[in-house]
Parts: C-alpha cells; structure tokens; sequence
C-alpha cells in the first residue's frame, strides 16, 4: 500500500497531493472497484451455477443468449432493472428499502480487510479476522429487516429462521478461526498469510493434524449456513415458505439480496482460502510465488472453494429444522471447543 | 407509551451495530496492547472499510434510481396487497413469535461474548502458555456447563416431525395397539364380484 502511494505521488498529477488525499483517493476507487467485482461476480457465478447443476442433472442449462448462454444473466439483469418494484401497502417502507442495502453493504465492507498479494490489500487490520466475523453478521439484520418490514407472514417466518441459522453457525465458525489464530498468535489475514508462505506443506490445513482439518470442515460447514446455502437453505426453502425473507420483493430490490448472496459465499471462500488455504502464496515452493502471482492464487483457491460450495448444493437435500439445530449447537460446537483444547494442549507439549 | 413495532426493530438494529463496533473496538485495544511496539492501527484502515460500506450503498441506491426510471409503475389494490398465496391475507404479521427463538437468542448472546474474550487470549496464547491455558479451560468449562445444562433441559431440541417413533413417543395414546380386527373378509372370488356391481 506504502508502495502504491509513493509510486502514484510521483506522478505529474499527484505531485502536489498529501499521501492522505492520495490514499482518500485509492479507498473511493477502491470500494467503486470491490462492488464492480461483486456485481460481475455474481453475474458469472449465477451462470456457473446453473450450468454446474446443469451439468450434474445432464441437461445443457443456459443456451440461448449468447455463445453458450455467456449472456444470459446479463440479460437477466437487464430484465430485472425492467421489473416493477412492487412494496406491499402493508410493508414498513423504508425498512424495506434499508434491508437490501445493508445485505449488501455488509460482505463489501469486509472486502477490505483482506490481502490480494505479498503487498497489497487495501487495508491491513490487524484485528482483522475479528473484523471479518462481526461484520459478515450484520447480514442477520438485513435479513430480519426484510422478514419484518414486509409484514408478510412467510416472510417474517423466513427472517425469524434465518436469524436463529445464522447466529447458530457463527459461534462453530468463530471458534474454528480461532484455531488459526491461536497457531498464527495473530488477527491481521496479512500476518496469517506470511505464516503459510513457502509451499502446500506450509498450509494451516496439514498443521496439528488432524484437528486443523476438522477446524477447517468445521468453519467450511458453518460458512454454508450462514450464507443460506443449500443444505442449509431453510430460510428461503420454497416449498414451504414460498421464498422466505424476500417474498415481497421484486425488481432490482430482489436481485440486490441475490448480489449479497454471491458477494458472501465470496468472502466466506475468500476467508477459508486465507485462514487454512495458504492465502496467496503458491502451493509449490518458488513456483510463481512473487507479486501479482498472489491474486491469481487466492482467486483459484477461492474459485476452488466456489465450485465446492455448487457442487454441495446440487448434491444434498435441504435439513429440517430440527436437523440444522443439533447439526450446529450439538456436533459443530462441541466439536470446535475439542479443537481448541487439543490443537492448545498440542502447541504447549 | 407504547413504540410501534418497527421501531423496536431499527433501535434492535442500532443496538446491534453498535454491539458489533464496540467489540471490534475492545478488542482492538487489547490486541493493540498485546501486539509488538511496531504494530499500529492505522485509522485508514478502518476509514477503508466505513468507504466500503458506503460506496456499495451508493451504489445499491444508484442501480434502484435507474431501475425506478426505467420500470412500468401500474399499481392495483390487489397487487399492493400482502402475498398470501392468493388469498385474502388475514390479520398482521407483526406478532408475537415462538419463544424457541428467544431462547435461541440468548444462548447465542452467551457464546459471542465468550469468543470475543477468547479472541484476544488466542492472540496472546503462545506468549503466556500453559498459564493462559489453564486459565482459558477454566472459563470454557463453566461455559460449557452452561452449554450441558440446556442441553439437558431440552431447549435445543426443536420440534420434530410427527412421524414414526417421534410421533409415538409425543401422542401414545393415539398409536395404541388396536385389538384384531372383528370383520368377516370376504373371500377373494366373493370380493371381486361385490365390486363388479
């Protein structure tokens, strides 16, 4: 970042800038550029969804619009700016409309705490796996806003179970980070990347084997319920709510909880990559290991964990109720405090 | 004085948020305090995040302006009323919930709290050892008591559904053995007939 600064400020333009402005000027630039990311990333993982699962029912998917149906969801996007936006009379309107904004704001806003190469990211907290959990978990309140602005009763049904989902599966996931943290004897994801730097040997995921792996599944699992993906979709499972939370949204509010979706099962895979997946150095020593190597590593480990993210939703059914409050507070907590005491009892001995 | 409900809910949310921020700064001082003379908190680096957030809700906000200008805006009463799945919806929605979540709510207040204090411990754990680690089995036992307790009370038991043993377990009575049954079956030749009439 010190870098980026020096080198922009001998720039003809900047030459008489403050380092302060010129770093005003990368944060702006820079959260213009992390929603652009976000909203392209969506636009190519709904494709990638459709014809994973395409692929895994043996049909073609998308085929249509463009060279493969490339275009289709643009077009879907373009027809969802079209839509009417329909707010219920019943609704509490500017709940309705604060809901969405915040679901998305939220994994953006975490986007910042994490490093893209040796070098760069465009902050370095050191509290920042710390950041990372409080800030994702706003997304409990967007979605209990939505639930309860739209005084729709599938809706609020929805919200209500995804809250109680969401806040279950953060205590196994809090836990499972601090594993790393305990080893790393850091918070800051540059200070853990370094840790893992120099080769796949050197990954957390191997460390005190095999309770990092544990730890590893553990917040891999956790990750999932709180994006509301299958199998853990039950806030929005359609054939009993309807479409839960967001029954009673169309149009471009709709398609902006879509957005926050992809952007949290991004960041959700961008922090396992980082914690357990060697970050963004290369799996084998030396190989490609410098500069902007680092984004192209930390993307594919991250597009990696993507495609399994897919892959699971395809596979398995949906839990019940019951199911996903025994998975969480009676195997995935118990089972993440006996990581945290065997991987604490290891370090010691 | 009485609030309306959604204003119960934003103050929930601003609560909430500003829960969030104080432990993002409680631990950040003790970290800080923890950490090496040469680390420091950069105010850029939290300032990023507040750009972040805001920049995403711009642009959110952007996209409904152009969506709201480019959109047919022909309201009826029955499309602007609550989907109930075609029928007349009946009654608010805004009404009180199932207890189960509460009880929910507050077990998970109980375990946020104590991983907020185990971030900083892990942070610091290789320095202090084998002190630290006593200390912190401690803490997490009584937790756990705690996690053992409801347990055994059942609150993290959610209903199941009705069927097989769950369903015999919750309603005996209703799945009793029946005394055999006191009805002449006809013979195969004799039923087919009675059904041909």
């Amino acid at each position: 970042m010190q870098e980026l600064v020096s080198s922009l400020q001998s720039l003809p333009i900047f030459s008489n800038s403050s380092p302060t402005f010129i770093r005003a000027l990368i944060m702006i630039a820079g959260g213009l550029l992390v929603t652009v990311v976000m909203a392209v990333n969506s636009l190519v993982l709904v494709y990638l969804e459709r014809k994973i699962s395409a692929w895994m029912q043996d049909r073609l998917g998308p085929m249509e619009v463009g060279p493969r149906g490339l275009l289709q969801t643009l077009a879907d996007a373009v027809k969802l700016l079209l839509k009417e936006d329909i707010v219920p009379k019943a609704a509490d309107k500017p709940l309705h409309l604060m809901a969405p904004l915040m679901a998305f704001a939220a994994p953006c806003a975490a986007f910042a705490a994490f490093p893209f190469t040796s070098s760069f990211g465009f902050a370095d907290f050191n509290i920042g796996v710390f950041f990372v959990a409080a800030i994702t978990s706003l997304s409990v309140i967007a979605i209990l806003m939505a639930g309860w602005a739209s005084n729709n009763k599938w809706a609020l049904l929805g919200g209500m179970r995804a809250a109680a989902q969401i806040v279950s599966y953060e205590i196994p996931a809090a836990l499972a980070m601090l594993v790393v943290v305990m080893q790393v004897g850091s918070l800051s994801f540059q200070e853990i990347s370094m840790a893992q730097d120099g080769g796949i040997h050197k990954w957390l995921l191997w460390h005190y084997f095999p309770f990092n792996f544990i730890a590893f599944l553990i917040l891999f699992t956790a990750t999932l319920a709180e994006c509301n993906r299958t199998p853990f979709d039950l806030p929005e499972a359609e054939s009993e709510l309807v479409a839960g939370f967001h029954t009673e949204y169309s149009g471009f509010k709709w398609s902006i909880f879509m957005l926050s979706e992809y952007a949290e099962m991004l960041v959700v895979s961008l922090l396992i990559s980082v914690l357990f997946l060697g970050s963004w150095s290369s799996p084998i020593p030396g190989f490609m290991n410098s500069g902007a190597w680092g984004l192209f590593w930390l993307g594919s480990k991250t597009f990696v964990l993507l495609c399994v993210q897919m892959w699971l939703r395809w596979t398995l059914p949906r839990l019940r109720v019951d199911q996903l409050m025994y998975l969480s507070w009676k195997v995935l907590t118990p089972f993440a405090f006996a990581c945290i005491f065997a991987v604490g009892l290891w370090m010691l001995v | 004085m009485t609030f309306p409900p959604n204003f119960r809910l934003t103050l929930l949310a601003f609560f909430y948020i500003m829960t969030a921020l104080f432990k993002a700064d409680l631990i950040g001082s003790v970290g800080y305090a923890a950490l090496s003379e040469g680390k420091k908190i950069m105010l850029f680096d939290f300032s990023t995040a507040l750009t972040f957030l805001l920049v995403a809700v711009a642009f959110a906000l952007v996209n409904l302006l152009i969506s709201r200008l480019l959109q047919p805006r022909h309201s009826t009463p029955a499309k602007l009323s609550t989907y109930e799945c075609g029928e007349q919806p009946v009654g608010q929605s805004w009404i009180q919930f199932n207890n189960r979540f509460y009880v929910i709510a507050l077990i998970f207040l109980i375990f946020d709290v104590e991983v907020a204090f185990l971030f900083p411990w892990a942070v610091v754990f290789k320095e202090l050892g084998l002190f630290a680690f006593v200390e912190m089995a401690i803490f997490i036992f009584i937790l756990l008591v705690g996690l053992a307790y409801v347990w055994r009370k059942g609150d993290l038991a959610w209903d199941k559904p009705m069927t097989g043993k769950y369903a015999r377990e919750a309603a005996p009575e209703f799945y009793k053995e029946l005394p055999p049954p006191d009805v002449h079956v006809p013979a195969r030749a004799e039923h087919v007939s009675e059904m041909m009439v």
